[in-house]
């Protein structure tokens, strides 16, 4: 297994990026015939029937979920909606209630499992002198073989900083030092909670094209984010939770094609009040003299656009994001719960 | 190529090496915290044992010891105490706990720091006792007496793991130095025990720095005559009783 | 990295090479004779340095230590203690050092506290004698130049019943007799200067009465108002109830390990639950069966050239019998070892001079009976020193704790592990002052005999005679009596220039043995005795001035203070008498210490006359 997560590391793969926008199929042709291995361990994590409450707040319920080989799953939800509380009893911080859990076939939070993961948690402060460097080195020590320093640097982009003390570095540094950390040991599974915070765009595209590499080694990531293009961009699968239970599962384009809507955007000096009169439109959204249209049906309501004016140039017609996506089934989902969605989430 | 990965083991040594190494590094490049933390008891020690000393021949040695002792123990219990619980608060220990790291290396980095606080405190105590308290001992003396301080210091490690695994981040470094500065106080570390009341000096009996104070003092024969293996089983007594509740606190899922 | 901590280590390893040792300035003992170490030992006086000793300090033994000694007190007691003020050093070289023991219960009188301090004892706790004499030495235990005898702490006075037990010596001493006198009693004690109170107790329920007692209510109120007066209360005891019922009424300890019962479960709980404590004097409960556990000492090649004629004497005396069968000491050992076993407080107590006991030497004996009955020599050692200084208010007597004055003892050997060690005494010193102690060699020692010859014509004004200390007057005033005389050196109306003695005087009630007249010192001073072992008869012209009037000629010899008597009828013309010696019963005339012509007996003035005292 090892040899062959080097062996991943070594055939780098021009065009990764075409690859973000792949199905979920986790196992790449090629990569199938490599080791029997992987396809034995296809499911490298399963959680099956799990419940966790604190006190009275139900914090999952009953949530089954498989995590393949090389697979990116992102789990999305509002706060309170479960996340961390799955995440925290995949590493083995927390026991589950009911049900069974496994990650490499293993009990989570054993030494031998914690060798083949690797984790990026919300740390608010690592200790303040020691370099970048030392941080890492201390870390690849835990592991039986981890990638190789100068590659982690540049998977996490510190070549300019590795000599700097953690105190000295940037909110968006420090992410990435914890992003070199929880990679550096050539893991298996890796968790990523929320791994962009505080990146600014160039510093996020570079992490994310880390991640999909990472991915393309055959890495198996979970992902929670609160960045809906992140998940968009990097899932094969993408998993939605809210109040402890899974509400949506697939594709990104799964779920965003369960969608009614699609999204028309265009430009133009019509008025709002008169394309509000139009009856195909659901709703306008209108920034200086961009409008955002949505819709259930875009035929007629591109056709009753024409027929009310010319003025319209740059048009585009889109499928709906993934956020719209998560933004329509959240709202959905609280206007059947008559409950108030009360934090029950652990606070780190 | 089939090797399988779960059943290699990362060199074991080289973790305990690198971690130590890690948590000394973090403490040498703090002067700011270290020096004060060093030269405290140094410094007690200089103006109660030798400059101001009520009795030149035997103070100088006696207060060796005890400060010695409370030299020992403040690094124990700050490194462990209060390093763990700020490490907490600032959620590394969780992924600390979550990286393969072996507990016993993070104990033992730790473990190295207070040896080396306990190391040099020693060397600065003895270094101004020799020279300014005109302290004269044997070789074996002055070696054993380092050894046991150094050793001493174990079982407050323990106390201070377990204080750092259940104090919150905020509280620790008084928590911590409400329970030390008494404790050093009624142990005898500053005045010599005999000089208290009967009643405190029976108190000292329940406490641990008491009791390495006198095995120290046992050294230079200025103990209060009671049996090594007393003092040996007590301060045992506390290691093992902190290091369950620790392993205890470690442990314990579902950490709210 | 590893070379880092290579170099770390090996720093670390230099700096301890580089500490400082002490510096070997004392002598080694190969090269040190016996002689030149005693002569060493002997100008360790007020500040010094006794080096490489075990010390045992009263509480706790500790090994090859340093002791410092400044202005006669334990200034330091450490391993390598500084000698910044060049003082005199020695190499104890591994013997021992204990601190001035303490006996917890004498009878103090006339020379006892040289006698003790001879063997180290350096504190006496007396439990009866006359205030005239304690209150004298009381005075002197607070002066640290008192080092020629042990210090004193006195019960001065028992309280006793009327008739109880205390009364049968003679003394005229206070007794109580109903609970309004207690507090009077108690108030006159302290006044004496008592540092405790002692009583003697009785209870009713005893069945074998030797002497009245005080009654409970009495022995309760004399508890309440003594410790009301802040000052501890011991209680003479020979049995086990009565012993119960005083420490249940508040006592602070008793003194005897009683004989009649072996101590139950009852009375151990009893004593642990009060703290109090128990002076058992094992040796002489023995000596009351017959036994002597304690004559070895006279053949013991330690001791044996300390002991003083009188001490001597004191060993091997013995009490009248009583009656009680000899297994009934091993009752009282039996209560030693339970009482012991259970944490009491046990302390060593001689109770010199009774018979078979003396002063300090007897104290050695004592601790060796006290680890037959079972305690360990520490803890028999501690009973004669911290033990008594926890137990007792007399400072840091008994220990040699910073700051005690240095009364101690060097011992050859470890005590800790065999108690007889305590006599293998190489020296001693109290208040820091080096004690050159007293050797009394058995029969070369003894003075020249004294060859026939007059004692005294009186044709001198002067109390001088031809060999001795002289005349003196002599009464019961010594023993609390009242009695008065005068001795007038006069002329003969028909020889002018031939002068005799005229005794004058009146015997007054106050002591049950009242006597008045002169005493003849033969010997240097009042305790050493003359060797009149040439002499065959004392003889000597006397008068009287009433009818039927009698003389008492009373001989003492050295250590007892039971004269050989005889009496001779005087007329009121000169007569000359000549006492035989070998009339008198049991006498050893190799040492005599006073011979006593006196009015005893019939109360009233008197008067007679005395010439030509001489020796045949």
């Amino acid at each position: 297994m090892n040899n062959l997560n080097m062996d991943k590391v070594g055939t780098e793969r021009p065009g990764w990026s075409d690859l973000q926008l792949s199905s979920a199929n986790s196992i790449k042709p090629g990569e199938s015939n490599q080791s029997i291995d992987v396809r034995e361990n296809q499911i490298v994590a399963s959680v099956v029937d799990v419940s966790k409450h604190y006190g009275k707040n139900k914090a999952l319920d009953k949530v089954s979920l498989n995590v393949h080989c090389g697979e990116v799953l992102s789990v999305l939800g509002p706060n309170g909606a479960g996340k961390t509380t799955l995440i925290n009893i995949l590493l083995g911080r927390l026991s589950a209630e009911h049900g069974t859990v496994s990650v490499m076939g293993n009990l989570p939070g054993e030494l031998r499992t914690k060798r083949r993961c690797g984790a990026m948690l919300q740390v608010s402060g690592l200790p303040d002198m020691l370099t970048v460097k030392e941080h890492i080195e201390l870390f690849q020590s835990y592991y039986v073989s981890p990638i190789a320093y100068t590659k982690v640097i540049d998977l996490a982009g510190l070549e300019e900083i590795q000599n700097r003390y953690s105190k000295n570095l940037s909110g968006g540094q420090k992410q990435r030092l914890l992003f070199a950390l929880a990679i550096c040991g050539n893991p298996d599974l890796l968790f990523l909670d929320e791994p962009s915070v505080g990146m600014d765009i160039t510093a996020r595209k570079s992490l994310w094209s880390a991640i999909a590499q990472l991915k393309n080694q055959g890495t198996s990531i979970i992902l929670t984010t609160h960045y809906l293009e992140e998940a968009d961009q990097l899932s094969d699968r993408v998993m939605m939770l809210n109040k402890g239970s899974i509400i949506q599962q697939g594709t990104p384009e799964e779920i965003k094609s369960r969608m009614r809507f699609k999204k028309i955007s265009f430009t133009s000096e019509v008025p709002i009040q008169k394309l509000l009169s139009l009856s195909a439109i659901e709703r306008v959204e209108l920034a200086g003299n961009l409008y955002e249209i949505q819709t259930d049906k875009p035929v007629k309501a591109l056709k009753q656009l024409f027929e009310m004016t010319d003025d319209i140039s740059n048009l585009t017609v889109t499928g709906a994001a993934l956020e719209d996506a998560f933004i329509q089934l959240n709202r959905s989902h609280e206007t059947k719960s008559e409950e108030s969605s009360d934090t029950s989430e652990v606070a780190n | 190529m089939n090797i399988v990965a779960t059943e290699s083991q990362p060199d074991l040594i080289k973790i305990y090496l690198l971690e130590s190494k890690a948590e000394i590094l973090k403490v040498i490049r703090s002067p700011g915290f270290t020096l004060p933390s060093l030269l405290f008891p140094v410094m007690f020690y200089l103006f109660f044992g030798v400059i101001f000393t009520m009795n030149a021949a035997s103070m100088p040695t006696y207060l060796l010891a005890t400060y010695g002792t409370f030299g020992v123990i403040g690094p124990a219990l700050f490194s462990f105490g209060v390093g763990i619980a700020i490490e907490r608060g600032q959620g590394w220990f969780e992924l600390k706990e979550v990286s393969p790291m072996p507990a016993s290396a993070y104990i033992l980095g730790r473990v190295a720091v207070t040896f080396l606080f306990s190391v040099f405190t020693i060397i600065l105590l003895f270094t101004i006792g020799a020279i300014f308290g005109e302290v004269r001992l044997q070789r074996e003396q002055w070696l054993l007496l380092a050894v046991i301080l150094t050793f001493g210091s174990i079982p407050f490690c323990a106390i201070g793991m377990a204080l750092g695994l259940y104090l919150k981040s905020n509280s620790a470094p008084a928590v911590v130095n409400l329970l030390y500065l008494p404790m050093a106080f009624l142990s005898g570390l500053w005045v010599p025990i005999n000089f208290f009341p009967e009643l405190m000096q029976s108190v000292a009996n329940f406490l641990p720095a008491y009791h390495l104070a006198q095995l120290g003092l046992k050294v230079v024969s200025m103990d209060s005559g009671q049996s090594v293996w007393l003092h040996i089983g007590i301060l045992s007594l506390y290691l093992v009783v902190f290091s369950i509740l620790a392993l205890k606190a470690y442990t314990k899922k579902d950490k709210q | 990295m590893k070379i880092k901590i290579g170099v770390g280590i090996l720093i670390v390893v230099c700096f301890f090479f580089l500490l400082p040792e002490p510096e070997h300035i004392s002598v080694s003992k190969k090269t040190t004779s016996n002689d030149t170490f005693h002569q060493s030992l002997s100008e360790l006086n007020s500040d010094f340095i006794l080096r490489n000793i075990n010390l045992y300090d009263g509480e706790k033994l500790h090994h090859q230590v340093d002791i410092r000694i400044e202005k006669s007190r334990v200034v330091i007691v450490g391993i390598n203690v500084s000698n910044e003020n060049n003082l005199f050093e020695v190499d104890g070289a591994g013997r021992t050092v204990i601190p001035g023991l303490i006996d917890s219960h004498t009878h103090t009188w006339g020379n006892a506290l040289e006698l003790a301090l001879n063997f180290g004892v350096t504190t006496e706790l007396d439990m009866f004698t006359m205030p005239d004499f304690s209150r004298q030495h009381q005075k002197l235990r607070e002066r640290l130049d008192n080092d020629q005898q042990a210090d004193l702490f006195s019960a001065t006075i028992l309280a006793t019943a009327p008739g109880g037990h205390g009364t049968e010596y003679g003394f005229n001493i206070p007794v109580i007799e109903s609970v309004e006198q207690v507090e009077d009693f108690v108030t006159a004690r302290i006044a004496d200067g008592a540092d405790y109170i002692k009583a003697v107790y009785d209870a009713p329920e005893n069945p074998r009465k030797h002497f009245p007692s005080i009654s409970r209510d009495i022995l309760k109120e004399l508890i309440r108002t003594t410790h009301n007066k802040n000052k501890m209360l011991v209680v003479h005891v020979d049995n086990l109830v009565s012993a119960h019922q005083a420490i249940d009424a508040g006592a602070d300890g008793i003194i005897h390990s009683f004989m009649d019962k072996v101590a139950d479960d009852a009375f151990v709980k009893l004593m642990k639950r009060r703290n109090a404590f128990i002076i058992p004097t094992l040796l002489v409960e023995a000596s009351m069966v017959g036994l002597k556990p304690g004559e070895f000492i006279l053949n013991d090649s330690e001791s044996a050239d300390y002991l003083s004629r009188m001490q001597r004497q004191q060993i091997s005396a013995s009490f009248m019998d009583f009656g009680i069968e000899e297994n009934a000491f091993q009752r009282a050992l039996a209560s030693v070892a339970k009482l012991s076993k259970a944490g009491v407080t046990i302390l060593s107590g001689s109770d010199a001079p009774n018979p078979g006991t003396t002063h300090g030497a007897s104290i050695h004996a004592e601790m060796m009976m006290l680890v037959d009955a079972g305690l360990t020599p520490e803890q028999a050692l501690h009973s004669a020193t911290g033990a008594v200084s926890q137990t007792f208010n007399i400072g840091l007597r008994g220990t040699l704790k910073v700051g005690a004055p240095a009364s101690m003892v060097l011992l050859e050997g470890n005590p800790l592990e065999n108690i007889e060690q305590t006599r293998n005494i190489r020296a001693v010193w109290k208040n820091g002052k080096f004690y050159a102690r007293k050797k009394y060699l058995s029969e070369q020692d003894l003075s020249p005999a004294i060859k026939p010859q007059m004692i005294s014509d009186f044709n001198s004004d002067e109390k001088n005679t031809a060999f001795g200390a002289g005349i003196t007057p002599t009464t019961d005033q010594f023993a609390g009596g009242k009695s008065i005389v005068a001795l007038n050196w006069e002329r003969k109306a028909d020889q002018p220039k031939d002068k005799y003695l005229r005794v004058v005087g009146e015997v007054k009630a106050g002591f049950a043995f009242p006597w008045s007249g002169f005493s003849f010192i033969p010997g240097e001073d009042f305790s050493s005795g003359a060797n009149l072992s040439q002499i065959e008869s004392l003889s000597f012209e006397a008068k009287g001035v009433k009818d039927m009037q009698t003389l008492s000629v009373l001989v003492f010899q050295e250590g007892s203070f039971q004269p050989s008597s005889l009496n001779i009828p005087l007329e009121k013309e000169w007569k000359t008498f000549t006492i035989e010696f070998s009339q008198l019963q049991g006498i050893d005339l190799s040492s005599i210490t006073n011979i006593s012509l006196v009015e005893s007996g019939k109360v009233g003035e008197f008067e007679f006359m005395i010439d030509n005292l001489r020796f045949d």
